[in-house]
Formats: structure tokens, sequence, C-alpha cells
């Protein structure tokens, strides 16, 4: 009798405060999955969630993520950022996998859900990037780097055609292979050397809540100009971050740079 | 600050301290207690005054009327804040409490206040309180030490010369006596190795000093005074941004002193304030830098006392380990936590809704949600709270009760799944999970159309999530990315290398078949010169002309030197030239052969009639002849 009421007050310590066990990456993922296909979308999050903190940089798990996040915002209990989160994910998923064919349109048309949901409180606003960002944005850093590469070759055989050619017709190729490649190499490889710069110095981020002030270094809010509102960020926004400082971040939002609080935004993960 | 220490606090606070942003209409609370109901005439007792507002709220100076016979100051004044989330709504209120010193000159009852305090909604009073005071020692005398102490007459007499001392104590007076008695034991919290000062020091303590976020951190700051009694002056509350802090002497009424001996001197020590601190954020943390003034004879002259401070501790905090951590843990749950749940009713229509109370208990600082099952047809609405936490045993513990109420939608038997709470459990070093079987429901009825159809906004929200098919695996983890060219200095020297060293290989071509050409044209002209000189030395021996014939001939050789070798031989004595030649890698014999003919034409120069001109001439072209041949050679081998 003794032996039995004690394992049942085992079982019982056992049940109510049971050793947590690890998962692998591949089970919690399923595990993810079978809750979000049963509804559980806080479940699904959680554990999306702890996959992405234990390093697990997947697009996949990404797009899981964002569908969780977008499940539960349109569940009967949505929390405020959902879609930011979505935004955020699918954003990650395509930084990891550009051109995904899930993630592309999916984010297009969360963004737009995003802007028709904040028109009706208020203005939409059009926020570019920096010239600088926008020129660099244009290529990937490992194409404007080949580009530059290639405009090097093509200066080092105008140098050997001029110097060897025999015909004059040779040698004024040469000239003019010389003269087009190192302004060639000199543009492409300014734009390389901006999007490393670009890419060591700043990280994407969105944002994650329903509306980011903008503050001052000191803490304050921004001064609001004339015009469209341009001292809070809406949901989904992208910033980039170029600067930490106790739980804030510097951001860069269009020609702004001004600071966030860290829980404000999401950065996105990369490989 | 609230409790003992705040009975120390000298100077106001409270109109500039107490601002806060909501607007609501004040709900004052105010309550009184005294430290002794009955008293002696002349000795020190306390009055405290607390007072408590939940909405914005500023407090004003707090007031205490005194009747005839008795005697006070202050009042000290401190500040207190509470935060509290109930169904989500976070709650701050503040309060104050504000302590004064009194003292009776004759016996009698004596009803003392009310105590009042001046708020935005006009002046809020508490009940009078009524004491008794007697003559001089009708009253027991206190215990020994480690004894209860007044705190408005902290450790007055524990040593300090001209003060009545504890009995059992010695004052200074009396350490001459034959047989002091012994000293009471020194807990292990209040030993120090040094002093820090010679007259008094505040000393800071935090257990442990390397914490997770959300764990317990024990910070106690303790007061040492050297120079006998004293009284506290102005005192501030313990630095303790980044952390969420528990008073764990706030219900202390009186402090403990103790008497100790170090280096030659008698100490007297306290502990003035004891928090229990849970770490809101990982980093280096800073606490426990609290200031006191020391007010007496011994001290300062300054009647505000002799000002002290205790240094900040870091406390290093980290995040629990990633590895092994369960779905849906909070970073700052720490603790040992056990959860019991209550489902009413068990039968219910479809439609209704059930009760579900979920009681969290255990040790630390207990969190305010839990992970609630999630089912089809199975809503949990936002809980009420109910809390009683608070530190025991320097520990904060408690229970947390939630209830939920449940929405059930779906007819059938309704199985409700388990409440969980994740935890790090810090001194078992592990995770847990605290779990609550809720059991099955029965739903009678027949379900009722879904309201969330026509919830605005969700449509689009449904069309986004259909876009999205997550991948049924997760796939492999692909091949770590290069990283890109730019970031590698290699491809910016290839980049700029390439070129430029196309460039300058064909310029350095050019440069060195210019300067082949030079040589060439040089080495051209030396044979010319050579050739001269040889034409010369034969026309001047066959017309007998000496001098001549030996100025040819020098000049031949010293052609023919510079050709073979690059030595400029003019330069060099004539004693040293075989061993120059020799060097330069002419045959030993044949140097000697130029070096004797350059001799005899110096002699030839001075008395050279007995020399054959012919012979001499002849000699010197072949040894000219060799030494260019030997030049020749050495150009070929240059070029090849």
């Amino acid at each position: 009798m003794k032996r039995t009421l004690a394992v049942l007050v085992c079982l019982l310590l056992a049940l109510s405060a049971a050793p947590a066990r690890a998962e692998t990456p591949e089970v919690a993922y399923a595990a993810a999955l079978a809750a979000l296909a049963k509804g559980a979308h806080n479940d699904a999050i959680d554990r999306l969630e702890l996959l992405a903190d234990q390093g697990v940089v997947d697009a996949d798990a990404s797009i899981a993520r964002a569908a969780a996040y977008l499940a539960r915002a349109d569940s009967a209990s949505p929390q405020p950022g959902d879609l930011g989160r979505a935004a955020a994910a699918l954003s990650e998923a395509l930084l990891l996998r550009p051109g995904d064919p899930q993630a592309e349109p999916a984010l297009e048309a969360l963004q737009a859900e995003i802007a028709r949901r904040h028109s009706k409180e208020r203005d939409s606003v059009v926020v570019r990037p920096r010239l600088g960002r926008a020129i660099t944005a244009l290529l990937s850093e490992q194409l404007w780097a080949i580009l530059a590469a290639i405009s090097s070759l093509t200066v080092a055989l105008g140098v050997v055609v001029r110097r060897l050619g025999k015909s004059g017709l040779l040698r004024l190729t040469g000239l003019v292979a010389i003269g087009v490649g190192s302004l060639l190499t000199l543009g492409f490889g300014t734009g390389a050397y901006a999007a490393e710069q670009l890419r060591v110095s700043s990280q994407p981020a969105v944002v994650v809540v329903p509306e980011a002030r903008l503050t001052q270094a000191n803490g304050r809010p921004l001064p609001r100009g004339r015009g469209a509102d341009t001292t809070t960020v809406p949901e989904g926004a992208t910033v980039y971050v170029r600067e930490r400082r106790d739980g804030r971040y510097l951001v860069e939002w269009g020609s702004t740079d001004a600071w966030l609080s860290s829980s404000e935004v999401r950065i996105l993960a990369s490989r | 600050m609230s409790g003992a220490p705040a009975r120390f606090v000298a100077g106001t606070l409270c109109s500039c301290a107490l601002a806060w942003t909501a607007a609501a209409r004040a709900d004052v609370s105010l309550t009184t207690s005294v430290s002794a109901r009955k008293v002696e005439v002349g000795s020190q007792f306390t009055l405290q005054l607390r007072v408590s507002t939940s909405a914005g709220e500023e407090i004003g100076s707090p007031d205490l009327k005194l009747p005839p016979g008795i005697s006070g100051s202050g009042p000290n004044v401190g500040r207190q804040s509470q935060i509290s989330i109930v169904n989500g709504q976070m709650t701050q209120s503040i309060g104050i409490s504000a302590t004064w010193g009194l003292v009776a000159s004759h016996p009698g009852t004596f009803k003392l206040g009310p105590a009042s305090v001046q708020t935005s909604a006009g002046v809020k009073t508490d009940r009078a309180v009524t004491i008794e005071v007697v003559p001089q020692g009708s009253l027991p005398p206190p215990p020994l030490a480690g004894q209860p102490l007044d705190p408005f007459n902290m450790l007055r007499g524990m040593g300090g010369p001209g003060f009545p001392g504890f009995p059992g104590f010695p004052g200074f007076d009396d350490q001459l006596s034959p047989s002091p008695p012994q000293l009471p034991e020194l807990p292990e919290e209040f030993k120090i190795a040094r002093p820090l000062d010679p007259l008094a020091f505040l000393r800071a303590r935090a257990v442990p000093r390397k914490v997770v976020v959300g764990e317990q951190v024990t910070l106690s700051v303790y007061a040492y005074a050297g120079r006998g009694s004293f009284e506290p002056g102005v005192m501030t509350e313990p630095s303790r941004d980044d952390f969420l802090a528990f008073n764990l002497m706030e219900d202390a009424h009186q402090l403990t002193g103790y008497q100790f001996d170090l280096e030659g001197q008698r100490w007297i020590t306290a502990k003035i304030a004891q928090f229990a601190l849970f770490p809101l954020k990982a980093g280096k943390l800073k606490a426990g830098e609290m200031s006191l003034s020391f007010v007496g004879r011994g001290y300062s002259k300054d009647p505000k006392g002799l000002k002290r401070s205790s240094s900040p501790i870091e406390i290093d905090v980290v995040e629990p380990p990633l590895a092994g951590r369960p779905p849906g843990y909070h970073v700052g749950d720490v603790g040992h936590y056990d959860l019991t749940a209550q489902v009413e009713p068990r039968e219910v229509p479809a439609g209704g809704s059930i009760s579900v109370v979920a009681k969290l208990q255990g040790t630390g600082n207990l969190p305010f949600t839990l992970l609630v099952p999630e089912r089809s047809g199975v809503h949990f609405l936002e809980p009420q709270l109910v809390e009683q936490v608070a530190a025991k045993r320097g520990e904060v513990q408690g229970f947390r009760t939630f209830t939920y109420v449940v929405e059930l939608s779906e007819p059938g038997e309704q199985e409700l799944g388990e409440i969980t709470l994740p935890y790090w459990d810090a001194k078992a070093r592990a995770y847990g999970v605290a779990r609550a079987a809720l059991g099955k429901v029965k739903v009678t009825g027949t379900a009722k159309p879904s309201a969330g159809a026509a919830m605005p906004g969700t449509t689009a929200a449904g069309h986004l999530r259909s876009l999205l098919t997550p991948a049924p695996q997760l796939g492999k983890a692909p091949a770590p990315t290069p990283s890109p060219w730019p970031s590698r200095p290699s491809y910016w020297l290839l980049l700029f290398g390439l070129p430029l060293t196309a460039f300058l290989g064909f310029a350095l071509a050019d440069l060195g078949k210019l300067l082949s050409q030079r040589l060439s044209a040089r080495r051209g002209s030396l044979t010319t010169a050579q050739e001269q000189a040889l034409a010369q030395l034969t026309a001047a021996a066959r017309s007998g002309d000496v001098a001549a014939s030996a100025s040819a001939a020098e000049r031949a050789l010293f052609i023919a030197i510079e050709r073979a070798t690059s030595l400029k031989a003019r330069g060099v004595l004539k004693t040293e030239l075989p061993a120059r030649l020799a060097q330069a890698g002419v045959a030993r014999e044949l140097a000697e052969r130029v070096a004797g003919l350059l001799g005899r034409c110096d002699e030839l120069r001075f008395a050279g009639e007995a020399l054959d001109l012919a012979a001499f001439s002849g000699e010197t072209r072949d040894v000219c002849q060799k030494l260019g041949t030997r030049s020749a050679r050495a150009a070929a081998s240059g070029e090849a």
C-alpha cells in the first residue's frame, strides 16, 4: 500500500513539474506544423520562435513562422504586431532565398493589407530609401563584384592588345578597351564597395509593432515637420539598424536616422 | 522605501518624485502604526503613517498632531511603488511611509494624531492611535544583543561613551574592567576582513553574483560605525535599476544590531536594507549604491552628519541556456513552481462557458501568464489574477491564481488539454514545465454559427494565409554561403592588380630593352676607341715616336680593360692592378701581362729608347685582343 502510494506521488510530481527535453530542429518543426494544422497558433509560434532563437536559419522555417503569425492574426485572438512579425518572417525568407515563389507575392499582399488597415487611422507615407542605398540595391553585392572584375579584365586585355597589336585598328581597340574598362571598373568597384559597407555597417530589420515612434538619442520623440508624418514607422516597414545601445537601435528609415526600441523591430537573420 | 529603512529617511521627496501619468480619481489609503502601545517615560518610540494610492496622484507632506506631553522629531519620509497586472491591465500604485520619532515626558494615556497627508484630492486623515506611557523602569528590559533597535536611536548605547549601553554590553568606558563579558557571535554575513573606513562605512553584498534573467539576487546593505553611537541622517535607497525589487525588510519593525571588535576597535553594525532583486535583462548590471549620514559626536560636527556611500556591486546576468529550452518559455520565468487547476462545471451547453481556476505556487518571481491549451471550439478569455507574493525567509514566494472564462462552442466531449508553465529551475540548473491537466468537459446542444467569420479585416488575412504553404519538412541545412567577393582583400588586390600588372609588365619590358640598347651602344663606342688607340700605336711605333707609342699603348690597354671588366683601371695603382683584374675574372697570367705592359709604358715614357717598339706594339695588340676575347665571352654569357 505504501509503495503504491509512493509511486502515485512520484507520478504526480513528474506530471506537475516534468523536466523539459531537447528536440531536434526537424522534430520541433514538425511539431510546429502539427500545432498549426490543428489551430494551436500560439504553440506553433512558440516552437518556431524557439527554433529561430536556437540559431536555425532556414527559409522554410521563416515561411512557416509567417504562416503561424498570419493564422493567429486571422484567428479570434489576434495579437498586436502579428502582421508585422509575419512580414519580418517573409522578408527573412526572401533574404535567405531571394525570389522565393511563395514569399514574394505573400509579402506584397501582406504589406498591402497592412497599408489598408492603417489607412483607416492615418495617411499612408511613402518613404524612399537614400539614393546611395537605392543605387546599391539595384544589384547584389556579388554581381557588383563580378562586373567590376570583368571590367578590370577588359582593361588588362586592352593594355595587351594596345601593346602587341600590329595593326592600327587593333591598337585603337585596345585603347578604347582601356578607357571604357577603367571607367566601368571604377563604377562597379564603387558599387561593390558600397554594397559591402552597407552590409557590414547595417542590418535589415522589420517593424513588428502596429506603430513605432522614432526618437532622438536622448529618448525624446522626433520633432514632427510639416506634411506627412515621418516620425512614426508603420508595421511591417523595413528599416536598417546601424547601432545598438542600451536596448535601443539607431535605425535608418528613408532619409531619417533615429532611434527605436529593440522590442519594436526584429532584425532579419542571415547566413 | 518602506519598512524599517523608511524610518531612517530624512528629507522630503514627495512633491518632486510622485508625478504619475494616469489621471484617474485618487484612491488614497492610510495606515497608522506605532512601534509600541506601552512605552516608558523618556524612551523613544515611533509612529508610522503609510499612504498609498492606486492612481496618478501627488502626495504632499504628512502631518501629525501630538498631544502635550509627547514630543517628536521627523517625519522621515520614504517612497514606495508597486506594479500589479490583473486581467492584462497594469496598475501602478505609489505611496509613502512617514515615520516620526516620539518621546513621552510624563506617564498617562495619550491619543496620537490623527496623522494626515495632503493630496490633490484634499487632506486625507487616518485614525488616531492611543498609547500608554508608564514611569521609567516599569517595563522589562530589552533583550540582549542581536537585539532589536529603535531606528531613531539606532545603536545608541552599544558601547559608545556617554550612552547608557544595552544591558550586558560594555561601553567604551568599561573596557578596562577586569572581565568584560563575551560578545555574542557575529553572524557570517556581517563579517569583514578589514574596515573600509576608520570612522564609518556602508557595505553592500549581493548573493549570488552570477544569475540568469529572473533569478533572485539578495542585496543587503550593512552600516558599520566605529565611533560609538550615532543617529542616522539622510539615507537613500540602494540603486537597483534593471531589477524588479521586493523589500525584504518591509515588515521589519526593528533592526538588529551587533557589535564586534576588529583591529583593536569596537564596531557597531546593522543591516539597514535588504532587497530581493530580479534582473530584468542580461548584462553586467549594477546595484547597491546607497548613502547614509552618520550623525553623532564621534562622526562629524556638521549637523547633517558624516555621509558615507556603499560601492555598487556588479552582477553578471545571463540568459538561461538555449539548449533544452521548452517551447513557450519566456525569459525571466525562473523559480520552482507547481500548478493545479480546477474546472467547473463539467457539462455546459454549446456556446456557454466554464470557469478554469489555475493556481500557480512556488518560489521565485511568479510569472503573470500561463500557456493555455489551444483547441478548436475552446476559447480562453483573459484571466483574472489574484496573488499573494511575498518574501519569506529571504526568498520571494507565494501563489497566483488565474481565473479563466473558457467559451466552448463545439458540442461533444471536449478534451481541454493542459495548462503549462515552462520555467528555469535555477537550483537544479535545468528547465522544468509545471503542468495541470484540465480533463474533459461535455458540451451539449448544437453548435452556433461562428462570429469570427463576420469579423472585419479577417478575410484578407485569411487570403494571405492561403498563399503560404509551409514545407512539410525542414530541409537539410544548406552549406554555408561563402562570403561575397568584396569582403575578401584578395579580390581587391586582383581587381586593381590585373590591369596594373599588364601595364607595368610592358613598361618594365620596354625599360629593359632601352637599357640593353644603351649598353650595347656604349660597348660599341669602346671598341672603336680601342681600335683607334691601337692604330695610333702602330703608327707611332713605325715612326719611332716612343712617347706617343707609350701613350697610345696605355690608352688601348685601359680601354681593353674597361671593355673586358668594366673596371676603370686609371684609378687603380699599378701594383694592385693584377689582383683587381684577377678579382674581375681575368686570368692571372693575362693580368700579369697587362700590368707588365703598363709598367713598360712608363719605362718607355721616361727612358725607353732601348725598347723594340714594333714588338711592344705587337704585344700590346695581342693582350688587347685577348682581353677583347674575354669581353666577348662575358657579353655572350650575360646575354645568354
